[in-house]
């Protein structure tokens, strides 16, 4: 196996970009672990790839700092920050060979020709393209290219590599078949990435850490399993997967606070007044006919408007009073409910969670 | 549907007739010419192997046409770049910039080149005043230049700019953050790529070059001349068809070489040649 | 803008200035008052227009000159937009054969046309003549207006003439109905540019006129070697005028395609 790399540390502080009178990003603060793989997540124009090119340099910051193991970069020309990336549709240079593109980082670093030799091979030997050194990527399929644009980038080991979108050219299948790669190369080499994406399955399966933009500004950092779970607010629940979403207020109830509804009051950690959103993930919920009388929580009267087989489950879309959303059952078997059936959406109150509307963001529109 | 096509290709029939009658076979006439006047024989090339006026003639042709070629691509790189590389507003107006003199009258422009260039004209007027001696540009092959390479830039400038505005912009950028500084990324990676558009250009402009009659007329020396002038002093002032015919067969088997060496580097260098008209 | 950026923009101005500014120094001395071509010009007078537009041979030459360069625009038009046409619709090696074969009298110099072009003339007796000027000038026009015609039915929605087609118009009436009004901005600008074309011709003019038949440029050429007049300048400036209206006109209407499209 071969040598490990430091990761390098990343840090973003209070950084801002501002177009004219567009603000691409603002206060965006980020720590980055040695060796952390995190994706910024957002749909296009949220900022993240603003702040992508800031950190690369292609972009000037209009304010605030950028560190890398502490040392101040936001001042220092692209070439000299040691980083490596991927970019969206590859960027390969057209009249140069898969070998010379590898080998191009590596001859600008200095490294010497029998060094050079040795680690453009391990790192095509990596994405598994030895064999075509020789060719011009044009030769190349577009998962080949992705790949030798991998190669290239991690050729001559930075402590931080970017990407941008790296595999949004690609169909599904190859997707998910290069994901396990960045993956298991990201593990060997032990370097940080910085991962953009618009897809919240692929960050979801890449990353250790997310950070979600929205609006040229960042609405939550956590791993992939916080997100989900705990979003701080709607536009982070509705852009991480499917949810329902239930309007009601919260209101003060002896010491407490309570989620309250007509048709079902919950107590809540939330110290707010006001209205507020009920979040329930679709796996979480399930329904049950009208008429049934087993109930162990919250209830709510909704009416299925559509039904959708995917896979091994189903999907229904409900809407009731105040909201809606997706409910997925857990097995096809579950099979009972027709569109436009009446019926009783219930869960366990501690899957749901309650997001004061006051403090989301304005609302987010989805992708 | 063979039939169908050929019955839409009349169309096209009046304009090759007109060509073919109108132009390719007056060109024939004088090229023949070369081969039967005065009377048949080679005595024409062997006056143009032989004679040292006409390899004067020659050799100075060749000289100003790559002068004019190389003088033109220097100018009309930096010029391509900044509109490859600008919005699509400011490339538009410097596009016109590059479009309205091509389209200006070939003799207003040299008649204006003399006004300036001529002993008491423009330019040493505005050197007079700094107190610099007149200079003698009219009548010299540096006048011929400077008219020839400003009527030939926009056959340079615009195969360039459609070859650089195909360039992916941020390769140079990937080159960078590889850790190539900014003149390395570009002559590494940019200027490689623009290559195409340059020998597409050069192309076009030398062989342009070797044509041209007017500007060295009015702007160069009647002892300096250039193939077409003496061609045209060879049929019309010494009434010799032979030779003047034998000259048109030396440009035409220049034309055909530069275009085979441009072929050839472009197969060497896997450069692909796009549509060299495609700029006109 | 960072520093090699505007270093950049200095050198493409002054290159700008080079391609523009030359040239319109013609007008200043067009209404000199003097009889030098000298800089600067003294005075201002219209005599110089005046001698133009009295003088049988630059009058005459002006006329014709308008007279041959109206006729060929709309000759080498017709034929240059049919041969766009019929090529667009063959596909395949006939058409580039076809292509290639109507470009060539961009690429063969002028003066080996001229010279070839006397010969045979002289022959047919066209030298001199309206119909020799014709043939010449719109041998020369016609490759501008296929290359305008062809680019503008490059991006020709083909699917429109079969529309019409079905909608029960013949060839004929499709072609004329809907094509020729799509085509339209590479049509105007090919016929601009075979105007310019036609009107600064002088070398091979130079060749097929003669004393009776003689066109503005060669007037003004030989005007040129012979003395120093300003009317030469009122010359210049009139060209200057009517190529660069004709060259405004043929861009701008290039630009109608795009706003069409």
């Amino acid at each position: 196996m071969s040598t490990q790399v430091i990761g390098a540390a990343l840090s973003l502080r209070d950084i801002g970009k501002q177009f004219g009178t567009v603000t691409a990003a603002a206060d965006v603060n980020l720590d980055v672990e040695p060796g952390e793989f995190i994706s910024l997540l957002g749909p296009s124009g949220s900022g993240k790839t603003t702040t992508l090119n800031m950190i690369a340099g292609f972009e000037e910051p209009s304010g605030g700092r950028i560190m890398i193991n502490e040392k101040d970069i936001t001042d220092i020309p692209i070439h000299r920050r040691n980083i490596g990336m991927v970019f969206q549709g590859y960027a390969l240079f057209p009249h140069m060979t898969v070998e010379k593109n590898v080998e191009y980082p590596l001859k600008q670093h200095g490294f010497d020709k029998p060094e050079r030799k040795r680690a453009t091979d391990e790192a095509l030997a990596k994405v598994s393209l030895e064999k075509y050194g020789a060719r011009m990527p044009a030769q190349l399929s577009g998962g080949q290219q992705q790949r030798v644009a991998l190669a290239r980038a991690i050729a001559y080991k930075p402590p931080l590599l970017l990407m941008d979108e790296p595999l949004s050219a690609l169909d599904k299948a190859l997707r998910e078949g290069l994901q396990t790669e960045i993956r298991r190369i990201h593990r060997d080499l032990g370097t940080t990435v910085v991962y953009v994406t618009h897809d919240q399955d692929e960050a979801m399966a890449l990353s250790d850490r997310i950070v979600v933009f929205n609006e040229g500004r960042i609405q939550q950092i956590g791993t992939p399993n916080e997100l989900y779970k705990n979003p701080s607010n709607e536009f982070v629940s509705q852009f991480l997967g499917e949810s329902i979403h239930l309007d009601g207020l919260i209101e003060e109830q002896g010491s407490g606070h309570e989620f309250v509804r007509d048709d079902f009051r919950l107590p809540t950690e939330v110290d707010h007044r006001g209205p507020a959103q009920l979040m329930i993930r679709p796996e979480s919920v399930e329904l049950i006919s009208a008429s049934s009388a087993e109930q162990s929580g919250p209830t709510v009267a909704a009416e299925i408007i559509d039904k959708v087989y995917v896979g091994h489950s189903v999907k229904y879309m409900v809407s009731c009073r105040g909201g809606g959303g997706v409910v997925r059952s857990r097995q096809t078997d579950v099979d009972d409910f027709t569109i436009g059936q009446e019926v009783l959406l219930t869960w366990e109150a501690a899957r749901s969670r309650i997001l004061p509307l006051a403090t989301s963001a304005k609302n987010g529109e989805e992708s | 549907m063979s039939t169908k096509q050929s019955r839409t290709a009349v169309l096209a029939w009046p304009a090759l007739l007109l060509v073919a009658l109108g132009f390719i076979v007056p060109v024939a006439i004088i090229l023949v010419m070369s081969v039967t006047d005065p009377q048949p024989g080679t005595q024409n090339f062997e006056w143009l192997a032989t004679n040292s006026t006409a390899h004067d003639i020659m050799w100075r042709t060749i000289y100003i046409a790559v002068l004019a070629t190389l003088i033109t691509a220097v100018l009309a790189y930096p010029f391509a770049y900044l509109m490859a590389t600008s919005s699509t507003l400011v490339r538009s107006i410097l596009m016109v910039v590059v479009l309205l003199p091509f389209w200006t009258s070939m003799m207003v422009r040299a008649f204006a080149w003399i006004i300036i260039l001529q002993k008491n004209g423009l330019l040493n007027t505005v050197l007079g005043a700094f107190g610099i001696e007149p200079l003698t540009i009219l009548g010299t092959n540096t006048a011929v230049l400077i008219g020839m390479c400003q009527i030939l830039m926009p056959f340079m400038v615009l195969p360039m700019v459609s070859v650089m505005v195909g360039i992916d912009s941020r390769l140079p950028l990937a080159a960078r953050i590889m850790g190539a500084p900014k003149w390395k990324a570009f002559l590494q990676v940019y200027f490689p790529l623009s290559l195409p558009g340059v020998f597409a250009g050069s192309l076009i402009v030398f062989i342009l070059s070797l044509g041209f009659y007017v500007t060295p007329a009015l702007l160069g020396s009647p002892r300096q001349q250039l193939i077409p002038n003496a061609l045209f002093t060879q049929v019309l002032e010494l009434l010799s068809w032979g030779k003047g015919g034998a000259l048109a067969v030396a440009t035409l088997v220049m034309v055909g070489a530069v275009f085979l060496l441009l072929f050839l580097v472009a197969k060497v260098m896997g450069i692909k040649i796009g549509k060299i008209g495609g700029g006109l | 803008m960072n520093k090699s950026r505007v270093t950049l923009w200095a050198a493409c101005v002054f290159i700008g200035l080079w391609l523009i500014a030359p040239t319109l120094i013609v007008i200043p001395m067009s209404f000199n008052e003097q009889r030098s071509l000298a800089f600067p010009p003294k005075g201002f007078s219209l005599r110089w227009f005046e001698n133009f537009f009295s003088d049988a041979q630059w009058l005459g030459g002006f006329l014709n000159s308008v007279q041959i360069a109206l006729l060929t625009a709309v000759l080498a038009t017709v034929l240059g937009t049919l041969a766009a046409y019929g090529l667009f619709k063959v596909k395949g090696i006939r058409e580039s054969i076809g292509r290639n074969f109507l470009i060539i009298p961009m690429i063969i110099p002028s003066v080996i046309f001229g010279v070839g072009l006397y010969s045979l003339f002289l022959r047919l007796g066209l030298v001199g003549t309206l119909p020799g000027f014709l043939i010449a000038h719109t041998a020369l026009a016609v490759p501008y207006v296929v290359v305008t015609v062809g680019s503008t039915l490059a991006a020709y929605n083909v699917s429109l003439e079969r529309a019409a087609w079905v909608c029960g118009a013949n060839k004929f009436r499709a072609f004329i109905g809907v094509t020729v009004p799509m085509l339209m901005p590479g049509i105007l600008s090919g016929a601009f540019f075979a105007f310019i074309t036609s009107f600064d011709e002088v070398v091979v003019s130079m060749f097929i006129s003669s004393p009776y038949l003689q066109t503005l440029p060669v007037t003004m050429f030989a005007g040129m070697q012979r003395e120093v007049d300003p009317t030469i300048a009122a010359a210049a400036t009139l060209i200057m005028i009517t190529t660069t209206a004709a060259a405004i006109g043929g861009i701008l209407s290039q630009h109608l395609k795009r706003k069409r499209t």
